[in-house]
């Protein structure tokens, strides 16, 4: 009885989850990509507990007394024990907005991405499949699209459809998607040189299922390495449209807009307003960035051994 | 080569008309557009229809017309009369404004890359030479932060904290380069740093993994073996081979620069290109809109032409016929 327990165990500890196993991978070779997954964690967090974790709404200007009175904050106050990190030019509580600003880079971030995603699939996988004319012709409008400088184009798109956050991070999705849709598509290019993709030719699987069964898994790695690569880049070009006034409206509290010229004509009277939104915004992007680059080097065979250090 | 010239020269044109197309479709498309800027501005106490105002407006600035006519329109005055139009709110002439702010974004785009160019390349190869040593340590993890700071913040530090401290802020009104090079080149060296990091970024790293591919090749080894010092076989083989995906980058780097010039100039006060945009964005001044984004396209395809050209320079082996 006893040895069959003993028998057994190995079997069990064998059939291990292949994410655990990922992640205890990314654990022993790439401490550095580990923090930085562990840091862009806690602010996504931070994004999503905003309301519990910030001592007053993001908007607030006064607070109500226990004896039924409201008392208006300070402005432009310097950082104390009931505002940890100073009130801004209107008496805003500055660390509330800085940790409700996390909440509007974290979607900007994740729901981008995902759009982007799914944008660069529906393009660059049948375009990459198919070839020939389909292929000719899908690619000569990503080329015309890909002409214009990425925050140019930002900032036309937003000129016509209106800045607000969801138009934002469509927009965003979109532009990042299209750019995506290459490197999808050469990547579907080498899969289909595949033997087993022929074999299922062969025996007459139907495309759309060779399409997910077959070739989306396949690419599914490369898939999540754009994704932490592309990212970074949507958190700065929103944070940018918002500095430029294009982008999430005030009074949301969008790191980028809290630095807007507006808010530059208060920065010498009180300079630390002018750090606390940039420097949040950096260490996310920074760990977001150190983190792609740990993925890319676990799951991306071909740069492999190359670019291979203990990020 | 002469043939494969004009041929991709050939290519852009389709290219450039789908992107007219695209931009003034939806612009004109898509509603709230200048006209209700420029109607917003007038005095209404005449109490005139509205309605009655806004399609005399239309008829003035010829947009009453279907959009292919317009699109049809803006193509035959370009070409025959060199004509961009005039900017509808901002009242100018969208080719003589193009041209003066031009020259602007063109000196920021270039000293950026310059100044990328000259930092991003001794130290990726210091970085490769000197794999997984501490310094090579400090520059990957330079050139990842280089990346991540947003440019925009790093300008509001660089303004605020001198200012603070020293009293020193960067000069407010342009200069032009030929008025004042001196001058000029106080005020476009900053801007131009700031610019370049996030391009020296992304090079620095590129650099480095080319430069480890390549000092795996045989041919080094080869040239290790008989005899060459480190310097030689460094400089006159490794280099070279390394630099083809890095003029790639570089390339890649001007709509970078372009997109940059829009933060950049918006921080700094100058008046370029990117500025440009921005403010007619804002107004959505069509004509400008349209002109700012043929230029831009229209250097971004040269870019990438130059840069398949440079491509046959460096490596002998590519031939284009």
């Amino acid at each position: 009885m006893a040895q069959q327990i003993g028998l057994g165990a190995p079997v069990a500890a064998e059939r291990r989850n292949p994410f655990t196993d990922f992640a205890m991978r990314l654990v022993r070779t790439k401490p550095l990509g580990t923090a930085s997954a562990v840091i862009v964690l806690v602010f996504f967090f931070v994004g999503v507990f905003a309301n519990f974790i910030a001592p007053y709404g993001y908007n607030e200007q006064k607070i109500r007394n226990p004896d039924g009175t409201t008392t208006r904050f300070e402005r432009l106050s310097s950082p104390s024990f009931s505002h940890f990190l100073g009130t801004d030019s209107i008496g805003r509580d500055m660390f509330s907005r800085v940790i409700y600003g996390a909440r509007i880079s974290m979607l900007v971030g994740v729901i981008g991405s995902i759009t982007s995603l799914i944008v660069s699939c529906l393009i660059g996988i049948p375009s990459g499949y198919f070839g020939g004319k389909f292929d000719l012709v899908v690619q000569r409008f990503i080329d015309a699209w890909l002409v214009f400088p990425d925050l140019i184009l930002l900032i036309l798109l937003v000129a016509l459809v209106g800045p607000s956050l969801w138009n934002i991070v469509f927009i965003l999705g979109l532009q990042y998607g299209l750019g995506g849709s290459r490197s999808v598509r050469g990547a579907v290019i080498g899969i289909r040189q595949n033997a087993y993709i022929e074999a299922s030719q062969a025996v007459g699987v139907a495309t759309p299922r060779i399409l997910l069964r077959h070739v989306l898994p396949n690419v599914a790695p490369f898939l999540l390495v754009l994704v932490t690569t592309r990212m970074p880049g949507m958190m700065l070009a929103e944070s940018g449209l918002s500095f430029l006034g294009l982008g999430v409206p005030p009074p949301a509290p969008s790191w980028g807009g809290m630095l807007s010229s507006a808010a530059m004509s208060y920065m010498l009277r009180a300079p630390l307003l002018a750090i606390w939104p940039g420097l949040a915004l950096s260490i996310v992007v920074y760990s977001t960035n150190m983190f792609g680059d740990a993925l890319r080097d676990l799951l991306d065979p071909r740069l492999r051994g190359a670019a291979g250090g203990r990020y | 080569m002469t043939t494969y010239i004009i041929r991709r020269l050939l290519l852009t044109i389709p290219t450039l008309l789908i992107v007219t197309l695209l931009t003034t479709a939806a612009l004109r498309i898509i509603p709230g557009d200048a006209i209700d800027v420029l109607i917003g501005q007038m005095d209404l106490s005449g109490k005139e229809d509205r309605g009655l105002l806004r399609a005399e407006l239309e008829k003035q600035l010829g947009i009453d017309v279907p959009i292919y006519v317009q699109y049809f329109r803006w193509w035959r005055d370009l070409l025959l009369h060199q004509d961009l139009g005039d900017a509808v709110i901002m009242g100018f002439d969208v080719k003589d404004q193009i041209i003066q702010r031009l020259p602007v974004t063109f000196e920021l785009g270039i000293l950026a890359i310059v100044i990328a160019i000259l930092i991003s390349f001794p130290v990726a190869i210091l970085s490769a030479v000197r794999q997984d040593s501490w310094l090579d340590y400090i520059f990957r993890s330079l050139a990842i932060l280089f990346i991540s700071l947003p440019s925009f913040w790093v300008g509001i530090m660089v303004i605020v904290f001198p200012s603070l401290w020293w009293n020193w802020s960067p000069p407010i009104i342009y200069v032009h380069i030929w008025e004042d090079p001196w001058e000029n080149l106080k005020m476009i060296l900053l801007p131009a740093v700031i610019m370049g990091m996030a391009i020296n970024g992304v090079n620095m790293r590129l650099m480095r993994t080319m430069m480890l591919e390549v000092v795996r090749e045989d041919y080094i080894r080869t040239a290790y073996s008989k005899g060459l010092a480190e310097k030689v076989v460094i400089f006159r083989h490794a280099v070279k081979n390394a630099l083809i995906p890095v003029i790639t980058v570089l390339g890649l780097g001007v709509p970078v620069v372009i997109g940059g010039s829009v933060i950049i100039e918006q921080i700094f006060g100058l008046p370029g290109m990117g500025r440009l945009a921005v403010e007619a964005a804002f107004l959505r001044d069509f004509p400008v809109i349209i002109g700012v984004t043929l230029v831009f396209s229209l250097f971004v395809l040269l870019i990438i032409l130059i840069t398949d050209l440079s491509y046959a320079w460096l490596d002998p082996r590519i031939r284009y016929s």
